[in-house]
């Protein structure tokens, strides 16, 4: 049959080119597209609280001038440095955001005059390594010989194992009331905990943003501490 | 359970409606672009236009106008948020990476207006599965759940010739699935175009 060049038989192929195109988009950017493209955006912030307790009551706090590494006992030996440089930036960060929701803090701790809460930042990393095992398939061109032969085919390739390590680091900050801790257990009940976790990658320039956004987000998703 | 049993016998009996038994039986083989628009459920998880969704149908004629079908599909829904999750006493934030990838394996039936060689207008009703994979990605975890759920589709759309055996399609269909495992009812429209191979529409 004789075709013509129309203006049908253009847009048909147009068509057509549109479809494939728009076709090969779709499954090169599969399943799953706009996944994470920065380290930052693996931050996440996770809070808690005691539902029984009522926050404007608390007015005044205490904190360390500092944020305490923890290592677990169990990993002390791999348990990457927790780094220091931000420390300053974090407690102050989370001084300015309590003093601004109302909260006082008092210079230090004094047993004669206790705050209502005491308010602490801890710093851990965690190392983490993955490993893989992975058989991918390979294929083989045939071969000619005694007896007979076999021809081109598939098979199994040699294991490739793959290991990844990342760290992961945690910054913790706790509200603890003091107001009802009890001596005889040792125990203060915490009413307030937040956790900023992230990945220890990325360029040391990024950090402090990536600090401010953790900490910021700890107390905007935290309403209940704000003094009415 | 019973739903499915059903659904997995229309589905294994459709392609045979396709198979080329007499050659002068008009045979549709259509391929369509299908971006969609969440609804309700759907659109609380993943609330952005959906650019990226294929179709890929064949339909059998069983009476004049009348066709029988089997339609297969792909949508990616998507949405990156930021907005704060409640779950096990805990608020959690982050950047948020949310993914619906459905994908619709429906029988059909569809009623052709119109004549041989010129434009035809048709309805579709769909009825079938919709295997539906919800994820959410937040920092260095990752939740997600497929289900298999029973779903309909009544489907309108139109095709017209550009050369013989071959039209260009536009059709519209609206999605509903019925909820499945811990997954509510999902829904969401779809608008095609693309091309059917057409022998005998």
């Amino acid at each position: 049959m004789k075709h013509s060049f129309t203006l049908r038989w253009f847009a048909t192929c147009y068509g057509v080119i549109l479809l494939a195109l728009g076709g090969g988009t779709a499954l090169l950017t599969a399943c799953h597209p706009d996944e994470p493209t920065a380290v930052s955006e693996l931050d996440v912030v996770a809070t808690a609280h005691d539902d029984t307790t009522n926050f404007a009551g608390i007015t005044t706090y205490a904190m360390p001038d500092s944020v305490v590494e923890i290592v677990p006992p169990e990993s002390v030996a791999t348990t990457p440095p927790f780094n220091h440089a931000f420390d300053r930036q974090i407690l102050d960060s989370v001084a300015s955001k309590l003093n601004a929701l109302g909260y006082t803090r008092l210079p230090s701790y004094d047993a004669a005059n206790p705050p209502d809460v005491v308010v602490t930042i801890k710093g851990i990393v965690v190392r983490n390594t993955d490993i893989y095992v992975s058989y991918p398939w390979w294929g083989y061109w045939g071969w000619w010989g005694w007896p007979c032969c076999y021809g081109p085919g598939w098979g199994v390739g040699y294991p490739i194992v793959t290991a990844t390590q990342y760290d992961v680091g945690t910054v913790a900050v706790d509200m603890w009331d003091v107001r009802r801790s009890d001596p005889v257990a040792m125990r203060v009940p915490a009413v307030w905990t937040a956790a900023l976790r992230g990945l220890v990658e990325g360029s040391p320039l990024d950090t402090p943003a990536r600090i401010d956004q953790a900490i910021n987000r700890a107390f905007d998703q935290s309403p209940y501490l704000g003094h009415p | 359970m019973h739903a499915i049993r059903w659904i997995m016998v229309v589905l294994l009996l459709a392609p045979l409606a396709a198979a080329p038994a007499r050659a002068q039986t008009p045979t549709w083989y259509s391929f369509t672009w299908q971006p969609g628009v969440p609804l309700s459920n759907t659109k609380e998880f993943t609330n952005e236009f959906a650019w990226r969704g294929v179709g890929f149908d064949i339909k059998r004629a069983i009476k004049p106008n009348v066709a029988v079908g089997l339609s297969l599909g792909w949508q990616v829904f998507t949405q990156q948020t930021d907005q704060v999750v409640s779950a096990f006493g805990l608020d959690i934030s982050g950047d948020q990476f949310r993914y619906i990838n459905s994908f619709p394996i429906l029988a059909n039936v569809s009623y052709f207006f119109g004549k041989e060689g010129g434009a035809r207008p048709y309805v579709t009703a769909n009825v079938g599965t919709y295997v539906m994979e919800h994820q959410l990605d937040i920092g260095l975890y990752s939740i997600h759940e497929t289900n298999w759920h029973f779903g309909f589709a009544p489907e309108v759309g139109i095709a017209f010739p550009l050369r013989p055996n071959l039209a260009g399609v536009l059709n519209g269909r609206y999605n509903y699935a019925l909820a499945a495992g811990s997954t509510n009812d999902q829904s969401y429209v779809t608008f095609g175009v693309g091309l059917a191979w057409t022998h005998g529409y």
